[in-house]
């Protein structure tokens, strides 16, 4: 077997082994290689900047536990920044795996920031069918939320008695691996005029250029990458800066794994034309 | 190191290490992980919307505030399950006729609105802005990508001449395109893996 060979056939288990060792190296000893902040982020962290105290923001959970690894780091960033600049933050859930990731991120960052429940945060729970459910918080958000999480009646909240609809509604945020952003974005801003940000999946962040290009949404932070830029901004690190060395020494090694699968077959072609 | 004793964090490391065997190769942990998910998602999703919808969306309403509007919804539920009875399935159409109306009703124009005509509506607007010398080729750009991608997509005449010059040139935006979709998901997925180092190494073994 001569080296092209050698370096066309790597067992797959080494190369599973190369991106664990990647990831794990780095979370035991960070390198600190930092991240430049993009446009898109920067965006949505003006927007959040300019929001005067007592703002309403509407904070969407639409994902699921399958993908909290990029999206908790965006919610939990979010909260602290809103919450900082004396926010009142209204959680939902549109999906059905998301109301105990929310539950417990709101209620630790609130706890952490001293917010009083029912005052300057509320939960609503989960609603099933979720663009229709976007659409009616259009006309009233307590057709949709006549409850909150834990059963009771949403006018019995100070917070709500001044939200009625998206006209009350500074900011929606969408944290989402899944194509609800575009639903927010048509229904909440194009047909009601609330602006929307978006945390998205990195997978769906590639989706969100065009809107945010055409000013449908303010801005979007796009997975890990994304997350870690808001951390920045805001000033205080947490899992998104702490999993970006990771994220660019197992992505270096793919690189370097793609370039010796290409030399490779780039050897065996030439010997194959030679001989 | 300082391990965890918490009983939830072992099992949730358990499994996980279990999930992780399958890279070995297929073995019955794995197999015991799959529908261990499977089958606590099932119970999980199917409480969840029993009491989101049926209970809150519709036992509420129509029991306890006696909203007899929802009999109507309720009856209109109820004929889908029509569908187990072979001779009184057709019954089942109302409903999913009266769904497929209301959906098309409500996301088809607002969806062209959204996704098409905002969107031309910014590649044109862009092109003909007349901002920075950047913003001016990154326009240009975008002008050309739409076009040239949208001639690709176009199959009643054949791709020769200027006509196939402009589609190969969508080739490139569409290869280009895939490219920055495909970085994006290999993000994705290690953020996933990284997730799951962090809580093992975390949470489980107190290295971090």
């Amino acid at each position: 077997m001569g080296l092209p060979n050698a370096l066309l056939n790597i067992d797959r288990k080494f190369i599973f082994a190369g991106v664990a060792l990647s990831i794990a190296i780095p979370l035991l000893n960070p390198i600190g290689f930092g991240t430049s902040v993009t446009r898109q982020v920067q965006n949505v962290y003006d927007f959040v900047e300019k929001l005067e105290e007592g703002s309403t923001v509407i904070l969407s959970f639409d994902y699921e536990p399958s993908t909290m690894a990029e999206l908790d780091p965006m919610a939990r960033t979010l909260l602290k920044h809103l919450f900082r600049k004396k926010a009142r933050v209204l959680g939902m859930a549109l999906l059905a795996g998301a109301p105990g990731i929310a539950e417990s991120i709101l209620q630790e960052e609130a706890d952490a920031a001293e917010k009083e429940y029912g005052i300057e945060w509320v939960f609503l729970g989960y609603v099933p069918a979720p663009t229709a459910a976007m659409l009616r918080i259009g006309e009233d958000i307590s057709m949709v939320y006549p409850t909150d999480q834990y059963g009771t009646l949403i006018t019995e909240f100070p917070l709500m008695r001044s939200v009625k609809n998206y006209r009350d509604i500074d900011l929606v945020i969408s944290l989402s691996s899944t194509a609800m952003p575009q639903f927010w974005a048509q229904y909440a801003h194009d047909r009601y005029g609330a602006p929307v940000a978006v945390g998205a999946t990195a997978v769906e962040a590639i989706r969100m250029y065009p809107y945010h290009d055409s000013g449908q949404i303010v801005g979007f932070l796009g997975g890990l990458k994304g997350a870690a830029e808001y951390e920045t901004l805001v000033g205080q690190p947490g899992e998104g800066i702490k999993g970006m060395d990771a994220q660019t020494i197992a992505h270096l090694f793919m690189v370097l794994m793609i370039v010796i699968g290409n030399v490779g077959h780039v050897i065996e072609r030439r010997r194959g034309k030679s001989s | 190191m300082n391990l965890s004793g918490d009983i939830g964090i072992w099992v949730a490391a358990i499994l996980t290490l279990a999930v992780f065997s399958f890279l070995w190769k297929d073995n019955p942990l794995f197999r015991l992980a799959e529908h261990i998910l499977v089958g606590v998602s099932a119970g999980y999703y199917l409480v969840q919307y029993a009491y989101s919808a049926i209970y809150k969306k519709l036992y509420v309403p129509l029991f306890d505030q006696g909203n007899l509007l929802f009999i109507g919804c309720a009856i209109l539920g109820l004929l889908v399950f029509t569908r187990l009875v072979p001779r009184k399935s057709w019954l089942s159409r109302y409903p999913i006729a009266f769904y497929v109306a209301a959906g098309a009703g409500y996301s088809i124009p607002s969806g062209l609105q959204t996704r098409v005509v905002k969107q031309m509506q910014t590649s044109m607007l862009n092109f003909l802005d007349q901002g920075s010398l950047w913003t001016n080729v990154s326009a240009f750009l975008l002008f050309v990508g739409v076009i040239s991608v949208l001639l690709y997509f176009y199959f009643s005449a054949e791709h020769r001449g200027a006509f196939g010059f402009f589609s190969k040139i969508g080739i490139v935006f569409l290869m280009i395109g895939f490219g920055a979709s495909f970085g994006y998901t290999v993000m994705s997925r290690i953020t996933l893996l990284i997730g799951r180092l962090q809580f093992l190494m975390g949470e489980w073994l107190g290295f971090l």
